[in-house]
């Protein structure tokens, strides 16, 4: 139990069915209108800092749901002296740290960028899924 | 704390074993210098009163608290520094089992299940339904009772070489009791794995233990086979007059209102009681284990 995808999915698999798909549904309902509304406002100038905001809420659901979860499952692990789980569920929450970080700071990295080259010039390019028109 | 000091042999190691284990709680010892190994193949029973320590062996045995001065080892392995291959041939149920409430049975079996290589899902299944166990019941919502049997399945489920039960019969009824002694034997004897159990129901012991260690006040008093310590042990009592001879060495002593002795005496290497049990008026009454726990615990 110590592949990439594996390590992702360890503190998902230790909720219940049920909880999951409350998270799922939870996740979709707060991306769904973030990446809507970000097709709508993709090329105005308030799209950058709307990014970046969703994406920290994003990184806060992570945290939320995730985490813990991961936590909990080393410890529980670790009183129950259960193998592998103890070191993958630490290894899973450094994994999920670092990705938290490493994401939103991509993406404040692309910000500074487009801050530097002009956001039109950045943005308005040809565009494979909605071709600039 | 030491553990790296003491490293052990692997190959010859004994599955557990614990030397000079010290711990205390604010203040007060509650381990004094325990030493203990448990041979392959063994069924340990620990016996104690509650408080006597039963439970700090146990878990300092495991490597679950680091203990003042000592080290424990399993599998030779120091028990602080446990490799997955270990912890993966040793199964542990606590005497509260709390762990992973949040899910159901079945999806706390088939989650831990992932991570033996020998874990067998249909004893699992089969084991669920004779206990009469609802596998879609949140383990939080299950009786006490009911969440240890869950917990023994996990543990049995595992196939382990070593097996480590605190108080497995605590919230247990008589029945359920005897189902998880006679599974206890039948794994000690057919799989050949090791078992050390704590527990304060002396019966228990007479079922399945081939030896037993008694634990009073942090110490480690007897360790001997279950046969040996009836055999072995009695109670000599001595009339007042007689009382006061010269010192006898017992594993406890009690003088009462009329100046009469009870000691819990052993019989020497050439298996003859002490000589003062040949003393006028003195008596020596065989003891039951459960006579004998409670004359060494009082």
């Amino acid at each position: 139990m110590t592949s990439f995808l594996q390590l992702l999915m360890l503190p998902w698999m230790a909720w219940s069915q049920r909880t999951r798909r409350i998270i799922v549904w939870t996740l979709l309902v707060v991306l769904c209108p973030a990446i809507a509304g970000y097709v709508l406002l993709w090329r105005s100038a308030g799209a950058g800092p709307g990014l970046a905001h969703g994406l920290a809420v994003l990184d806060c659901l992570f945290w939320a749901a995730v985490v813990p979860r991961a936590l909990v499952l080393a410890n529980e692990a670790r009183r129950l002296r259960l193998p592998v789980l103890e070191r993958a569920a630490a290894i899973s929450t450094v994994l999920y740290a670092a990705l938290t970080i490493a994401l939103p700071a991509a993406v404040v990295a692309i910000l500074l960028a487009i801050g530097r080259r002009g956001w039109r010039a950045f943005w308005c390019q040809p565009h494979p899924v909605l071709p600039h028109g | 704390m030491n553990a790296m000091l003491h490293e052990a042999n692997p190959v010859d190691a004994a599955p557990l074993e614990a030397r000079g284990l010290t711990h205390c709680y604010e203040g007060g010892n509650v381990l004094c210098g325990v030493d203990l190994a448990l041979q392959p193949g063994s069924v340990l029973g620990l016996i104690g009163r509650n408080g006597a320590g039963k439970s700090t062996l146990i878990r300092g045995m495991l490597g679950l608290l680091e203990p003042l001065s000592g080290a424990a080892f399993v599998f030779g392995e120091p028990a602080l520094k446990l490799s997955d291959p270990a912890k993966a041939r040793l199964a542990y149920v606590p005497q509260q089992p709390e762990a992973l409430a949040w899910l159901t049975a079945q999806q706390m079996l088939d989650y831990v299940g992932r991570f033996y290589p020998r874990w067998d899902a249909a004893f699992v299944r089969t084991t669920l339904e004779r206990w009469k166990i609802q596998p879609n019941k949140l383990l939080a919502k299950l009786s006490p009772g009911e969440r240890q049997r869950v917990d023994l399945i996990r543990a049995l489920a595992s196939q382990p070489e070593l097996l480590v039960l605190d108080e497995p019969a605590a919230a247990l009824d008589p029945v359920a009791r005897r189902e998880l002694l006679r599974e206890v034997a039948l794994r000690a004897g057919e799989n050949g794995t090791t078992v050390l159990f704590s527990t304060h129901i002396v019966s228990d012991l007479e079922r399945v233990a081939s030896e037993i260690a008694f634990l009073h006040e942090g110490r480690l008093l007897l360790r001997c086979g279950v046969d040996e310590a009836k055999e072995r042990y009695a109670r000599l009592w001595l009339p007042a007059a007689a009382s006061f001879t010269a010192p006898i060495p017992s594993l406890s002593r009690r003088r009462h209102d009329d100046g009469s002795l009870s000691l819990v005496v052993a019989r020497d290497a050439r298996g003859h009681w002490p000589e003062a049990a040949s003393l006028p008026g003195a008596r020596v009454d065989a003891l039951g284990l459960e006579d004998l726990f409670v004359e060494i615990a009082e």
